[in-house]
């Protein structure tokens, strides 16, 4: 690609096209990550509740 | 919990099946043949415009110029692509994992209050991804329309693309799509050109750039295969995997190799190495299965192209509502098959039922159920692993190549064996074991005539199981998740049993998808395995002394479990119990519980011998009322796990459960018996007033027949 005037331009687009890509990219896998995060936290969080339940039970068979 | 599954994430190990949630990173640059803009140097981005411009200069003789900035306009066009893909599949895999959580807060009871607060949190990013798409795709149209103003490029009119992909993410871009002029008058060299230059780039455009009529006509004629639904879901490029067949070309980049490889089967005829192939059934199971596909995406495809071809922008906006509630129907329809829910639901179904049935067990069912549910949904071990390591795994696999099927054997503690003349080894019954035999020397051998590890006759070998199946190809036809159905629901009928053997195994639902412990095996180091280790298992205060705990009772019921699911796992036992000096340890067989449709006669069972003409114990059969009475569940789970008919495997369970409940004692274990696919046809029957009238029957496909009876048929009840 000749340096200068159009070709230039041209790179100026595409250079500042890849950086938008790069951008939404990096947007994207922050994303995926919340939506791991959010939905591992969720089952985590049941996963306690369900374990703290049994727990109780159990205790309320022996003892209650 | 969440750092480690992050790190379990990164590892990648092969182990873990990606299918349910794709890799998208991996997704992209496989099937979209799109630049990443972060993984990239800019320098890379031009080479390949000047690359493409070249090829343009060369090709269409343009300009140097106008070739270069055509080539820039495809590489931005890609990016929007590409972004819409990534986006798309972003929102899809947001939703999965928020329907799998809303699902389980439900179930565990919570509020609706407290459910919706969940759904929310757990469809913000879905949200946000539209939001940043949309700020991505105004980027672009600036970019588009600066690469647009350009005089050159206005002038020659060089590229504008006839379909702009806005339905893959259903965010519009706000631009119209070019208006293509009709005119009557003769086509010049320059329109010839440009004409010839869009029919490559719309053979080149993604599934939903394509004209949805095409599509339509491909599904209809059969050129497009079914699987190619990846494509149509998630607008994945077409083309760039394809291989020739005979007459035409097939895309099979939704195919994985096994698939591709079946495919090809299918068009030409199997391989002649297949041995005596059901005739007829497999396939057309197969290709009933194709049809109904065919159907659904053939309707979908042609409502839409009905809709466009109306050519306004209520009909557009109508097609891409149309497209996203097809897409929303199927997905709804696969996750009704999901296994891992449905196995879910039947489970604690049957708890509930055990728990109010027999009370003394409640704890126990808790306990299970507890089990069950960190299995599915947390980071824990498979029952398989725990069951395997447990009991002690003494596999005599060599090999990929044996765990694959050339030479499955395994040594059990049941007696001298015995040999006909010929040297055939024959179970008590006198039926020739297939594939082992005694040479000349006295050695015992495969039907190869290699010596088979550790046996030799006398005192040492008492027994042997042996598998004779050895055709990979036939492992084609079985859904990949057959393997997880026949061992979840070998758990679930020692529940239904309440046996107090044979834990079950579960499904789980890892954060990378599905994974059960054969691929863990295979893998070697990941972290299932390391969860399996006994010491591990200890820490986590479950049972690892399992081969020394087990009772009378407990090799009783194993056996009876063995029977029961003769039918459904090709009565192979898995484990078989070899007493060791005082103790009992248990061997593991490979039992290809993934192909239920496999010979009947590849194993002889210690279990089998050992309890035959034996009373069955008063606890058993105690048991064994409670099963019967369950019987209808049974068949419940069977009919909604299994993928072939079933009425005949419940036949089985209903004939042993009746007769051991009648004589209350082990009959020999009989072998040469049924396999598990029929066909079924019209036949002559006579009915109840005497009339001659026509029935369907069920006519038994043996794919290794029995040797010493023909194949028979029997009437559908």
């Amino acid at each position: 690609m000749e340096p200068g005037g159009n070709a230039d331009k041209l790179r100026d687009i595409l250079k500042r096209a890849e950086d938008a890509y790069a951008e939404f990219e990096r947007q994207m896998r922050d994303l995926d990550q919340e939506s791991r995060r959010v939905f591992e936290g969720e089952l985590a969080d049941l996963d306690r509740k369900r374990i703290d339940m049994l727990r109780k039970k159990i205790a309320a068979q022996r003892y209650g | 919990m969440a750092d480690e599954l992050q790190q379990q994430n990164n590892e990648q190990s092969p182990a873990y099946d990606t299918q349910p949630v794709p890799n998208l990173k991996e997704r992209g640059s496989k099937h979209l043949n799109v630049p990443r803009g972060s993984q990239e140097s800019t320098s890379g981005w031009l080479d390949r415009v000047e690359a493409r411009a070249k090829e343009l200069m060369e090709k269409e003789k343009l300009p140097q110029e106008n070739a270069e900035w055509q080539a820039g306009m495809e590489e931005v066009v890609r990016l929007e692509q590409s972004g819409d893909a990534r986006a798309a599949e972003l929102e899809r895999q947001v939703y999965e994992r928020a329907g799998y959580a809303v699902e389980a807060v439900q179930k565990a009871g919570e509020p609706e209050a407290v459910v919706e607060q969940a759904k929310e949190r757990l469809e913000v990013p879905a949200e946000k991804a539209r939001g940043i798409l949309g700020w991505f795709k105004e980027k672009i149209s600036g970019f588009r329309k600066e690469l647009s103003a350009q005089p050159l490029l206005k002038a020659e009119a060089r590229y504008e693309p006839t379909i702009v992909p806005d339905s893959a993410a259903g965010v519009s871009s706000g631009e119209q799509p070019a208006q293509q002029e009709v005119t009557p008058q003769p086509e010049s060299e320059a329109e010839r050109k440009q004409r010839e230059y869009r029919e490559a780039k719309i053979a080149n455009q993604t599934f939903l750039e394509r004209p949805l009529s095409e599509i339509y006509n491909e599904l209809r004629n059969g050129t497009r295969h079914p699987r190619s639904k990846e494509s149509f879901l998630h607008g994945v490029s077409l083309g760039d995997a394809s291989f020739e067949s005979e007459d035409e070309k097939f895309s099979t980049v939704a195919l994985s190799e096994a698939e591709a490889d079946f495919y090809i089967q299918l068009r030409n005829g199997f391989a002649q190495k297949i041995p005596e192939m059901p005739e007829g059934a497999i396939l057309e199971l197969q290709r009933a299965a194709i049809q109904l596909e065919n159907d659904f995406y053939g309707e979908a495809a042609a409502t839409i192209a009905a809709l466009l071809e109306q050519e306004d922008v209520q009909a557009i906006k109508k097609a891409v509502r149309a497209l996203e509630q097809s897409r929303d129907y199927l997905e709804g329809r696969e996750k009704e098959r999901d296994l891992v829910h449905v196995t879910e639901k039947l489970s604690n179904e049957l708890y509930d039922k055990i728990g109010v049935e027999s009370p003394e067990r409640r704890e126990a069912i808790e306990q299970r159920r507890r089990e069950e549910f960190l299995m599915r949904y947390g980071e824990t071990r498979s029952w398989r692993a725990i069951k395997m390591v447990g009991e002690g795994q003494k596999s005599v696999f060599k090999s990929e190549e044996e765990m694959l099927g050339d030479m499955k054997a395994c040594v059990v503690e049941i007696g001298p064996p015995k040999f006909d003349e010929g040297g055939n080894l024959i179970d008590p019954e006198g039926n020739i074991v297939l594939g082992i035999k005694k040479n000349e020397a006295g050695v015992i051998v495969d039907e190869q005539g290699r010596v088979i590890p550790g046996f030799t006759e006398g005192e040492t070998i008492q027994a042997i199981a042996k598998s004779t199946f050895s055709d990979f190809q036939f492992r084609s036809l079985i859904p990949p998740d057959a393997t997880d159905a026949n061992e979840w629901l070998a758990g679930y009928e020692a529940t239904a049993l309440e046996s107090d053997v044979v834990p079950p195994t579960i499904l789980r639902q890892t954060k990378n998808g599905r994974m059960s412990f054969q691929k863990a095996v295979q893998a070697g180091k990941n972290r299932l395995a390391i969860a399996a280790h006994p010491a591990t298992l200890e820490k986590q205060g479950l049972r690892v002394d399992f081969e020394n705990a087990l009772t009378q009772q407990n090799k009783e019921e194993i056996a009876l479990l063995q029977r029961l699911q003769l039918a459904s796992d090709a009565g192979a036992p898995n484990i078989v119990l070899v007493p060791e000096g005082e103790k009992m340890t248990a061997y593991a067989i490979d039992n290809g519980l993934s192909n239920p449709a496999k010979a009947r006669e590849i194993f002889m069972s210690a279990m089998f011998y050992e309890r035959s003409k034996q009373d069955v114990s008063p606890e058993t059969l105690a048991k064994l009322e409670r099963y019967q009475k369950r019987l209808p569940d049974v068949a419940n789970a069977l009919q909604s796990v299994l993928r072939y008919d079933t009425s005949h495997v419940m036949a089985e369970r209903r004939n042993v459960t009746e007769n051991l409940l009648e004589k209350k004692r082990f009959e020999h274990y009989k072998w040469g018996t049924r396999l598990s696919l029929r066909d079924s046809v019209e036949s002559e029957v006579v009915n109840d007033k005497g009339e001659k009238t026509t029935k369907k029957v069920s006519r038994l496909i043996q794919a290794y027949p029995d040797r010493t009876k023909p194949a028979g048929e029997t009437v559908i009840t």
